[in-house]
């Protein structure tokens, strides 16, 4: 008989055993990372009674000793049935009762993008053996229909246990394989809304502080084109909206820009061959009046009676005309000799209506977004705090402020108060498009019933040149709150409209995240994780199983550098800890045969995983004295055969393995 | 000598009725092996006389009770064959030790097969493999408990440790001179039916039963928490305590030196009798007497427990390491985390001589008034048991509950009902009673 026997509990509670089966289990396992991890049981009895144990798949199961306790713990994945000579094998292990297909959507003109279908639940394989999600890839482009039709398929093949057939020639028995309750973590992808709030589209570079305060600023109404004789108009480009103010009366105002790009450097020149004649003309005798072209407003110094503002009505090197009633009067008589300066710079076109005005007054232009404001809802319910914020732009020139983001309340629609506020150098900004960071202090908490946004601003002057870009969605797709611009006195909103293209994330400390992980699975009936110590972005998009993304969490360790590992007792209640330190070993590992530190042995069958155990005599073993206690990453138990254990850490030095080239 | 084998209804006798004249037969010695007492096989040779077809169908009996016996190995089901035998006809007691295997030789001596003979004279040899132990008659042991003598038919206990939850065997009580189960018939007697959720017992043989003191209150901590006097609790208190889920709350009971000199380094699981709301984490300690921890046990996560529940703490050594008889005076700690109140009524400390646990269904099996949960330990079954018809009871943890020869032994037992949905006050009533009677059949390796 046994020293070992096992409890099975279905559904309903405790499953009764038959009488006239020998139940053995044979061996157990445990790990540092999972707690009990796989177990095999044979049973002995007549083929009409094995046969009935297929009915406890996907049931719980525990190993007992004789002293009643349990000494492993986990569900019923697959069984074995051997007799006359077959092996009847139905496991759950390819079970799958949720499918998603990922393929490559051709594209018309060839190409492909990667795109998944929604999920297709098997309800009534779900209802038996809970969710067990599985992605597939399909190995062909497919369209839409087609990824479905493939889904159903794979759904229909697998959410159903594999049933298998082979030659045994084995005694009549069947065994029973088990794997621990934290394998339960690899049956689903982990999602986590929180953490992430993002809106990538791009596309559009949209200025961020572009603007100047000039006196040298001319207006012309014929063109309705507005002229900066500094030629800071450079990175104005058509369909900017652009304030100005300082003017006269009528050119102040906001305008739509329908002409811009005009990239032409500013250019003084001087001559002392000019010649001035009545009514609108004025010949160069050194030909150097080139670089004005027709329309162009500029300016004109060092003369006795022709300085001022001038608009170009014919262009030529050596003679042009000039407009006498944007001048204001004709062009006077005056010889060469007088060192003559000619000023023109750049322009860019109204959609407006300009009336004539010169250069002299202080006249401010502004390109809506001295600031930026992008409003943002969270996408789940829920709460969290907010780690950092990210947002795609560039610099342009060599800014020399800084730029600052507020987090701030959304007050219908433009930012209310301020929640948290981060600056950084402009120099930090990449000069090609990229995602700049700025970091919080993780403490503002976000909540899903409320509305945020990001103010985006420089700390600096407006430039014409040294400025920045913000990636914008011009298409505006964003659907939780539309994109302000602050035009130097009020937040307005842009037309057509746009949304910046931002991330703000969360973060949480690792330990948590485990939990929450584990939790979403809706088996565990509590779990206990002291923090970490260590915090990092919480949002997962569902790519890897539960599984893989606690084992990445906990392979972190916590902030004093200790690794983490976890545990599933037997009441299914989940405990992530730092590994214990040494100094704390209980057991003592003589043979096949574990005892504590009094020199009594453990109980039966008892896996000490995720211990420290110590190994052999500290007096006899050298210099190998100070590797013990060992830490047990895996413990097995053979009722036959007693405790075995894999120490962390030890790697056979005779073992070279292969060297990847 | 008297020799047969038998399923109970068909008998053979090997020694003597006609055809058979007589056997030789000499009980083998079971071998141990992992200290583990090994099957024997062995044979009987047995000589017969009479007519052919009577000799005949003699060893076509034998032939068939030997495949009665493979058969039950082979299903479980079907009666036990057993070989019978005393080594003289006078003796009171035939021993039985059940037949697993075998077959019958005929003799290769021709003149000992000679059927053809009017009245042959034939010689067979049954060879069969038996289980390495005998075992005599069915008895009741006579039992005593709190302030009731020993006797038969059935002695009361309370679901509380400090008011007799324990019946008691005298030491010449169990002969034999094997460690033998037994059939324990609990009887519900608390006056109504009751859906029993959970049951314990153990077993208290090598640890000084009559005076181990098995369990400690709750309100006999050394300090903390608040003592609540309280009727329904064992001890009439309880100790209502808080805990903090990162700062563990740790209480302390004093373990006399004179028990520690009893149990003397032998382990015993610790049963609490405990309500607490909400997630509770537990470790069993064991302190010196100045409160330095010696011995730690695994951490135990406990889902909301609910009101009254008896619950597994863990098991400890007690004292660690010690078998010395001057062992030390003992703290037992208990570490708990959580993040609700609760209540600690009393603690037992469970022999593990020998243990099992019965868990029930969820919501419990109904156990009429005067109806029985019974363990047969020498049958390998449980059930339970109203008006004879008997019902298999599912799970079970642990060995069977065996007594050891010529000791005086306690059986502590404890129990847990259910009374609805979520838990909730009474579901272990320490008036809960129970008649409890108990049988055995003594073990012997030879006879």
């Amino acid at each position: 008989m046994s020293r070992f026997s096992i409890a099975v509990y279905g559904d309903s509670g405790p499953v009764l055993i038959p009488a006239a089966l020998d139940v053995r289990p044979v061996t157990w396992s445990g790990v540092d990372i999972g707690g009990m991890w796989d177990a095999e049981i044979d049973v002995f009895g007549a083929l009409d009674e094995l046969a009935g144990l297929t009915a406890w798949l996907g049931s719980r199961l525990e190993i007992i000793n004789e002293a009643g306790a349990a000494v492993w713990w986990g569900d019923i994945e697959a069984i074995g049935i051997t007799a006359d000579g077959v092996r009847r094998g139905v496991s759950l292990a390819t079970l799958a009762t949720r499918v998603q297909v990922r393929y490559a959507r051709g594209a018309a003109g060839g190409g492909a993008t990667s795109a998944d279908t929604d999920w297709a639940d098997s309800t009534a394989a779900q209802a038996a053996y809970g969710v067990r999600e599985l992605r597939v890839s399909a190995e062909r482009e497919m369209n839409d229909t087609e990824a479905e039709t493939y889904r159903s398929v794979v759904l229909t093949a697998l959410s159903e246990p594999a049933y298998t057939l082979e030659s045994d020639g084995g005694e009549t028995s069947a065994r029973i394989y088990c794997t621990g309750y934290w394998q339960r973590t690899k049956r689903t992808y982990y999602r986590q809304a929180w953490g992430l709030v993002e809106h990538t589209v791009s596309g559009e570079a949209v200025p961020l502080g572009l603007g100047f305060t000039s006196a040298s600023v001319a207006f012309v109404a014929r063109t309705d084109q507005v002229h900066s004789i500094a030629g800071y108009f450079k990175n104005f480009a058509s369909g900017m909206r652009v304030t100005i103010s300082g003017a006269s009366s009528a050119n102040n105002g906001t305008w739509l820009l329908n002409g811009g790009g005009d990239t032409r450097a500013a250019i003084a020149y001087t001559s002392t061959g000019v010649t001035f004649s009545p009514n609108d003309d004025m010949a160069d005798a050194n030909g150097g009046l080139g670089f004005l072209a027709v329309g162009d407003a500029f300016t004109l110094a060092g003369t006795n009676d022709n300085n001022g503002t001038h608009l170009l009505d014919k262009a030529g090197a050596a003679a042009i005309e000039v407009s006498g009633s944007y001048h204001g009067g004709n062009v006077v008589s005056e010889s060469a000799g007088d060192s003559a300066v000619f000023s023109r710079g750049n322009l860019i076109g109204i959609g407006g209506s300009l009336t004539n005005e010169h250069t002299g007054n202080t006249v401010t232009v502004t390109v809506w977004g001295q600031r930026h404001y992008q409003p943002f809802l969270l996408p789940a319910a829920g709460d969290w705090t907010a780690a950092r914020i990210e947002i795609r732009m560039r610099r342009e020139g060599d800014p020399a402020d800084n730029i600052t983001v507020d987090l701030v309340a959304d007050s219908s629609g433009a930012p209310g108060s301020v929640l948290e506020s981060v600056t950084i150098s402009g120099s930090a900004i990449p000069r090609t498009m990229g995602w700049a960071v700025f970091a919080l202090t993780n403490t503002t908490v976000l909540d899903s019933d409320s509305g945020y946004g990001i103010v985006v601003k420089r700390s600096g002057a407006n430039s014409p040149t040294d400025y920045y870009e913000i990636d914008m969605d011009k298409d505006a797709t964003y659907a939780g709150g539309a994109l302000r611009q602050w035009d130097g006195a009020t937040w307005q909103t842009p037309d057509p409209a746009l949304d910046m293209a931002f991330r703000v994330l969360g973060a949480e400390d690792t330990a948590t995240q485990a939990t929450f992980a584990v939790l979403a699975q809706n088996w565990a009936t509590g779990t206990d994780a002291p923090a970490s110590g260590v915090t990092s972005p919480q949002y997962r998009d569902g790519e890897l199983r539960t599984f893989d993304e606690v084992a990445a969490l906990l392979a972190g360790g916590t902030s004093t550098g200790a690794p983490m590992g976890v545990k599933v007792q037997r009441s299914m209640a989940v405990d992530i800890a730092a590994r214990p330190d040494r100094s704390v070993a209980r057991w003592v590992l003589r043979g096949a045969t574990l005892y504590d530190l009094y020199g009594k042995p453990a109980e039966d069958g008892y896996l000490p995983a995720g211990e420290w155990v110590h190994l052999g005599d500290a007096a006899t073993l050298g210099p190998w004295a100070r590797l013990s206690p060992v830490f047990v990453e895996r413990a097995e138990y053979s009722a036959a055969g007693g405790l075995r254990i894999e120490p962390a850490g030890t790697t056979d030095i005779f073992d070279t393995g292969v060297v990847q080239g | 000598m008297y020799l047969a084998i038998t399923d109970g209804t068909t008998t053979v006798v090997l020694s003597g009725t006609a055809p058979v004249r007589g056997c030789t037969y000499f009980p083998g010695t079971p071998q141990r092996t992992l200290g583990e007492l090994q099957p024997v096989t062995e044979t009987a040779e047995v000589n017969l006389s009479g007519t052919a077809a009577a000799i005949r169908a003699s060893v076509n009996a034998v032939e068939l009770l030997i495949l009665a016996a493979v058969q039950r190995q082979a299903t479980g089901a079907g009666s036990r064959v057993y070989a019978m035998y005393k080594p003289v006809d006078g003796d009171a007691t035939t021993w039985r030790s059940e037949i697993t295997d075998g077959r019958v030789i005929w003799s290769t001596n021709p003149g000992l097969r000679r059927l053809g003979d009017s009245n042959p004279f034939v010689q067979v040899a049954v060879i069969w493999a038996r289980v390495p132990y005998w075992e005599g008659a069915e008895v009741e042991l006579p039992l005593s408990a709190n302030g009731q003598a020993a006797a038969t038919g059935g002695r009361t206990i309370y679901n509380d440790p400090a008011n007799g939850n324990w019946v008691q065997v005298a030491a010449d009580q169990v002969t034999g001179n094997l460690p033998a189960p037994i059939i324990l018939q609990m009887t519900n007697t608390s006056g109504s039916s009751r859906n029993f959720r959970r049951v314990m017992v153990s077993a208290n043989a090598y640890s000084d039963p009559a005076n181990l003191v098995h369990y400690l209150q709750g309100e006999a901590r050394l300090s903390g928490g608040t003592v609540t006097a309280d009727a329904t609790c064992s001890g009439g208190n309880r100790l209502a305590f808080t805990t903090d889920i990162s700062t563990p709350t740790t209480f302390q009971w004093t373990l006399p030196q004179a028990d520690m000199q009893r149990t003397r380094g032998r382990r015993f699981r610790i049963l609490a009798r405990i309500d607490y709301a909400g997630a509770l984490y537990v470790q069993p300690q064991v302190r010196n007497s100045a409160g330095v921890i010696l011995w730690e046990g695994d951490e135990l996560a406990f889902d909301s427990i609910g009101g009254e529940s008896w619950r597994d703490f863990g098991v400890l050594p007690l004292p660690p390491g010690s078998s010395e008889t001057a062992a030390a005076a003992m703290r037992l700690g208990l570490s708990l985390r959580g993040g609700g109140l609760g209540s600690l009524d009393v603690l037992q400390l469970s022999s593990l001589d020998s243990y099992r646990h019965w868990e029930l269904p969820p919501t419990g099996l109904a156990i009429a008034n005067n109806a029985a949960i019974v363990h047969d330990g020498i049958a390998g079954a449980a059930y339970s048991l109203a008006s004879s018809v008997r019902t298999p009871l599912p799970t079970a943890f642990g060995g069977p509950i065996l007594l050891q020869p010529a000791m005086l032994q306690r059986l502590s037992i404890v129990h847990q009902i259910y009374t609805g949905a979520g838990g909730g006050a009474g579901e272990a009533p320490i008036a809960a009673t129970m008649s409890v009677r108990a049988w055995h059949r003594p073990r012997r390796v030879t006879v």
